[in-house]
């Protein structure tokens, strides 16, 4: 079952937060570069986009080449967010 | 994919435009979602997502001079790869850009002033290619035409033309009710302010109202005022901007005008 992308990136966040508060050296910046699978679904009134990281090693071989999501995180001061 | 979707989602997936709308609206949840988390916590410092790049394996085609994105699935092979990069704006960029939706008077919403026949579907349309009011549809028609703008909201012509219609009619910004004067029974003249898209250019329209003529006191720019008697306030007047163009507004606050039946504007 594939979850919202907006999910994947508030789990991928939540993580480094945690390392954030947790670890004696600061984390400043990371990038990831993932492989996801990726579908569109109708849900609300308008077209979602899910694309999650794959749920174990053994989906891999369904898929000739898998798309790729890279993020990269910047630590910020949250009065900046908009 | 999923076997819920309608046959036209399945085999072709969705217009480009509906997808990259589907992925701007995911970041921006999941922006937003980060930034309340942040605030509720009180942290000084949080993680936000700078650039995402996703390389998407799709399978692209025509339906209709419309590109169609359907992403590949599982046993799909030689899917095409669509690269995508996006980076997030700053709350200064995000105040810089931002349309300034307070200087639009509500009440002049599309939906009022299509009187209630544009449906929620069509209004999206409008929204999508960035028309939210009745002011952009305005210009719109002004610098791109009906046919454009049909095909790019992706709006049946017709619809379009009775919407186009419907935002040209005059309306009614404010008016102007000076108190009687003292000692004396009849007042200074009201004004009445209109916005008047249908306006021509060195034409000025010939307006009544109760069996009367109304002074015009202003006509340019798209904009009108007129100087009603006491008498006519409130009721409707008939504007007649010539050619058969003639259109019916009621001379109150908010009013919103038709097109006479049988006119071309």
């Amino acid at each position: 079952m594939l979850r919202d992308l907006a999910t994947m990136l508030e789990d991928l966040q939540g993580g480094m937060q945690t390392l954030a508060q947790q670890s004696a050296v600061r984390l400043t910046q990371a990038e990831m570069t993932l492989p996801v699978d990726v579908a569109l679904v109708l849900k609300d009134g308008s077209c979602a986009l899910l694309a999650d990281a794959p749920r174990n090693a053994a989906d891999a071989p369904w898929w000739q080449a898998q798309s790729r999501l890279t993020v990269s995180f910047d630590a910020v001061p949250t009065e900046w967010l908009p | 994919m999923n076997p819920a979707l309608p046959p036209l989602m399945q085999e072709s997936g969705v217009p480009f435009d509906v997808f990259i709308t589907s992925l701007t609206e995911q970041l921006d949840r999941a922006q937003a979602s980060m930034a309340l988390k942040a605030r509720v916590a009180k942290l000084p410092l949080t993680f936000a997502v700078k650039d995402v790049s996703l390389d998407v394996r799709a399978f692209v085609q025509l339906v209709d001079d419309d590109v169609f994105v359907r992403p590949a699935g599982p046993g799909d092979t030689e899917a095409s790869t669509i690269k995508l990069t996006l980076t997030t704006v700053t709350r200064s960029m995000v105040e810089e850009n931002a349309v300034d939706f307070k200087s639009e008077d509500p009440q002049f919403s599309l939906r009022e002033a299509m009187h209630g026949q544009l449906s929620d579907e069509d209004q999206r349309r409008l929204e999508r290619i960035g028309v939210r009011t009745v002011e952009q549809l305005t210009d719109l028609r002004k610098t791109a035409g009906a046919d454009v703008v049909a095909r790019l909201a992706r709006m049946p012509v017709n619809r379009l033309q009775q919407a186009l219609l419907a935002a040209a009619a005059p309306r009614v910004t404010q008016v102007e009710a000076p108190a009687p004067e003292a000692g004396s029974e009849r007042g200074a003249a009201a004004r009445v302010h209109l916005r008047a898209p249908g306006l021509r250019a060195g034409r000025i329209p010939f307006v009544r109202a109760a069996g009367q003529n109304v002074p015009v006191v202003e006509s340019h720019d798209g904009r009108m005022v007129l100087a009603p008697h006491a008498g006519q306030l409130g009721l409707d007047a008939e504007i007649d901007f010539g050619d058969g163009e003639i259109a019916r507004v009621p001379l109150a606050q908010g009013g919103i005008g038709r097109w006479a039946s049988g006119s071309t504007a």
